[in-house]
């Protein structure tokens, strides 16, 4: 029940598993053009302004890799989140201070009343974020939908 | 050892939740039970229920932000952490919190 609910945030249009950047700005730039070119954000400068308001209030690298920047902004027209797997590491202010290569960037409205049910889903999501097997599985997997079905969990 | 918990962080949108989820992971690695309730943008979650406050040997609060609530804890031994350092190493915190509480 809950599977087939997380799939309305999750969507494999906007998870890449080969990111080819290197650094920070450009990744954060490519996952906001996916989220532009899918109806998700209005306008990749407000997003990336409003992701990086969020970057100055503390550290989104979370450590083994991961980072989860969040752009809370009110160019967003729909909820949802980015994932990358990136073809190489990059420099990222981490807990652990190493670099990240999956980046799972959440497309949030600045106004809290907007799409609430979609936001409690997307809670879900990042509390799957926490299962390090979850991360291992998916650092291993080639393709989007793979992906999609992971975070869901489903076994791909 | 029973445990109530909170998480809350600045934006109330990710590290609220993995908090909370390794929090509970940690804890009931270490033989615990716990309890968490999340404050985050969607609001409250998972709300403590005053029994399992009451029964509790100890509260954690894994927060970045003031919360609201904080009179129910009153009396009870309160254990704080950020969110990032609860992520980033959750059984040494709560392996952490079982030597307060046997000391205390």
């Amino acid at each position: 029940m809950m599977e087939l609910n997380l799939k309305e945030v999750l969507d494999e249009r906007v998870i890449t598993t080969a990111l080819d950047v290197k650094d920070k700005e450009e990744a954060l730039r490519k996952m906001s053009g996916m989220l532009l070119a899918n109806g998700y954000i209005a306008d990749v400068d407000q997003f990336m302004e409003d992701i990086y308001l969020r970057e100055a209030e503390g550290i989104t690298g979370i450590g083994n890799g991961v980072a989860i920047p969040h752009g809370k902004s009110k160019s967003v027209t729909r909820i949802g989140i980015a994932i990358a797997k990136l073809k190489q590491a990059i420099a990222w202010e981490s807990l652990d201070n190493q670099k990240v290569d999956l980046i799972f960037l959440f497309c949030v409205s600045s106004d809290k009343d907007f799409a609430k049910n979609h936001m409690r889903l997307l809670s879900k999501v990042a509390a799957r974020i926490a299962d390090d097997d979850l991360l291992n599985q998916i650092k291993d997997s080639g393709q989007p939908q793979e992906i999609v079905s992971l975070m869901c969990g489903e076994s791909a | 050892m029973k445990i109530v918990g909170v998480a809350a962080c600045t934006a109330g949108i990710a590290h609220t939740y993995i908090a909370r989820e390794k929090l509970i992971k940690a804890s009931e690695l270490r033989g615990h039970t716990i309890h968490c309730e999340t404050q985050g943008t969607i609001g409250v979650e998972n709300e403590l229920d005053p029994a399992d406050i009451k029964a509790a040997e100890v509260v954690i609060l894994a927060i970045d932000i003031a919360i609201t609530g904080m009179e129910r804890f009153k009396g009870k031994k309160v254990v704080k952490i950020d969110t990032g350092t609860l992520i980033r190493n959750p059984i040494a915190f709560i392996q952490k919190v079982e030597k307060y509480i046997s000391k205390n």
